[in-house]
């Protein structure tokens, strides 16, 4: 366990109100690895993503980013090493795509907004990355569900941080998009040398791309890699559908 | 990226051209005839015009464009930014109950003590009623402020700001039962809006405000950009919320509450110019929107008391129910036709 790698845990704790929904005492992630976070609906996915980029906060413990207290960063600081998709498609009418992506940059641009070329460089980039040069110029509300995903996902790659938190980024894709999505996070993360959690329901797509898969159950993280998970008896048992809500 | 920039600009000066011949139209229009001359001896200080004239120019054309050109942009403005914070395009300087504040003020003024003390009953100066407005715009504000800092949903801020509206009319409804005719009368002039209460001396004071309040929160633009995404991405891309939130309520209130408090509550600018602005521009860059809106807002102001004064040939009508007949018909064929395009 190293307390300097890119997300350290320590005796993390969330709950809503008294209700107790994840415990964790000790993960730590280093760099060049994607992680897929599994569970049942409501066994703390989202929870501890959000709590990752600290949208929410933890009854009790610490996370460290890169060395830092999440608490002791400020906003912007904590910008320029974590990004985050949310899972719901954000729809603005008027707004480009481009301008959208663009908008990734915001924790190294001035007040004023004015892109440099190595802003330019990352924007290009992240378009790219997700094939959408030929959506560039189109307006959001123009676009489906699962295209303005994948934009948020451009927009995340732009902002250029060593550490990407994406909730649920395959939910709202196709299967072929689900397909490329999962090996572009598989290349920012071999490639790039990021460190990539996303969480999933698409199991059988997510676990062989993911260097590590954290499975969360009855309050727990069972934290291994694909060949250790799949032996897990109540793995199997939640794949299989025979694993009963146990709350 | 160039071309859109070249449009942008275009359009600006066009803008900027129609509200110089609004400008224009509103001066040389009104109950007196003022000729070219008259304004040149105006501006020169010379002595040629008689008395009255130049007072005519100085208090009330002058006057009145100035305080309409102030009045549409601070109101645009402050709307724009509460739709943006509150992501919601029906929002505008009226939901956190700002000008019910306003209101509540000079009804307590006009309706409370104005009941209790006979000899006050008629006639309180516009000095004590803007007093009264910007206290209670003020106490509504820091309700709403300090209830931000508790709630973290601002959805449930909108609750709020709603239902502080409505308690408060009621509080009026019930001043104004049990309030003598006279007083009612005054309170329900304050409430048409006016234009013309305010004088060229306290204009020169609320100049400075209305810019400085605007040209500080432009540089929120990138922030309120960001914002647009809604509060998780924004957050998650540096913007410091609450520090943005309270920058957006203090401006508005400031924003807002100068204006109901001298020129009474003037509605429907504030929600519609913004989405006109949007429409025209075809932007959501509030590196565009925030200038967009204050001449925008400008404009319609204009054309409102324009057509409020030559529709008759002495007297002027409520530039209240003048905004809300221009602003309505705009707000309705807006939300109608981007139905078609939006999904939300």
């Amino acid at each position: 366990m190293n307390v300097n790698n890119h997300i350290y845990i320590k005796d993390l704790h969330l709950a809503y109100g008294k209700k107790t929904v994840l415990k964790i005492s000790n993960i730590s992630v280093a760099a060049k690895s994607l992680i897929v976070v599994v569970g049942r609906n409501g066994s703390g996915k989202s929870t501890l993503l959000r709590c990752l980029v600290n949208l929410q906060k933890a009854q009790s413990g610490d996370i460290f980013l890169k060395g830092k207290n999440i608490n002791n960063l400020k906003p912007i600081e904590r910008a320029k090493l974590i990004s985050f998709v949310s899972p719901h498609p954000v729809n603005i009418p008027h707004l480009s795509v481009y301008d959208l992506i663009a908008g990734g940059r915001a924790p190294y641009t001035s007040a004023l907004n004015k892109l440099t070329s190595k802003d330019l460089t990352h924007i290009n980039n992240a378009i790219d990355l997700l094939n959408l040069n030929s959506f560039k110029k189109r307006k959001l509300n123009e676009l489906s569900d699962g295209e303005r995903q994948k934009c948020m996902i451009a927009r995340a790659c732009a902002q250029d941080t060593p550490i990407m938190i994406l909730d649920e980024p395959t939910a709202f894709l196709d299967y072929p998009s689900r397909y490329e999505l999962l090996n572009n996070l598989k290349m920012l993360a071999t490639e790039a040398n990021k460190c990539v959690i996303f969480s999933s329901h698409d199991i059988d797509l997510a676990m062989p791309q993911a260097d590590m898969c954290w499975f969360l159950e009855n309050k727990n993280a069972v934290i291994g890699s694909r060949s250790d998970i799949i032996q897990n008896p109540n793995f199997l048992k939640f794949i299989n559908g025979a694993g009963s809500n146990k709350n | 990226m160039n071309k859109l920039y070249r449009n942008t600009t275009i359009t600006f000066v066009l803008l900027i051209i129609i509200l110089l011949i609004l400008i224009v139209c509103d001066f040389f229009t009104g109950s007196a005839e003022i000729s070219f001359l008259d304004f040149r001896n105006w501006i020169s200080g010379s002595l040629s015009t008689d008395k009255n004239t130049l007072i005519i120019i100085r208090e009330f054309r002058v006057s009145r464009i100035l305080i309409a050109l102030l009045a549409g942009a601070a109101l645009s403005v402050s709307g724009l930014l509460m739709q943006t914070i509150f992501h919601n395009p029906l929002a505008g300087p009226y939901v956190l109950g700002i000008s019910s504040g306003a209101g509540l003020g000079v009804a307590l003024l006009v309706l409370g003590v104005g009941g209790v003390l006979p000899t006050l009953s008629f006639g309180f100066s516009s000095g004590i009623i803007v007093f009264a407005a910007a206290l209670g715009a003020a106490l509504v504000m820091l309700l709403i402020l300090l209830a931000s800092l508790k709630i973290k949903d601002i959805f449930y801020i909108l609750i709020l700001g709603i239902l502080i509206g409505a308690a408060v009319s009621a509080i009026v409804n019930l001043l104004q039962f049990f309030a003598k005719d006279i007083n009612v009368k005054s309170f329900v002039v304050w409430g048409m809006g006016s234009l013309y209460a305010v004088s060229f001396n306290e204009i020169i004071i609320i100049v400075p405000i209305i810019l400085a309040t605007i040209i500080s929160i432009m540089f929120f633009s990138k922030s309120l950009n960001l914002l647009l995404l809604g509060e998780d991405y924004a957050q998650t891309s540096g913007v410091n919320i609450k520090a943005l939130r309270i920058a957006v309520f203090v401006a508005t209130s400031i924003l807002a509450g100068t204006i109901t408090a001298y020129c009474g509550p003037i509605g429907f600018i504030g929600v519609a110019a913004p989405h006109i602005t949007r429409w025209i521009f075809r932007s959501a860059n509030h590196f565009v929107l925030i200038p967009g809106s204050l001449i925008i807002g400008a404009q319609i102001m204009l054309v409102g008391d324009l057509i409020s004064h030559i529709w008759l040939s002495k007297g002027i009508l409520p530039i209240n129910a003048v905004t809300a007949l221009i602003g309505i018909p705009f707000i309705i064929y807006l939300v109608l036709n981007t139905r078609k395009t939006s999904v939300k």
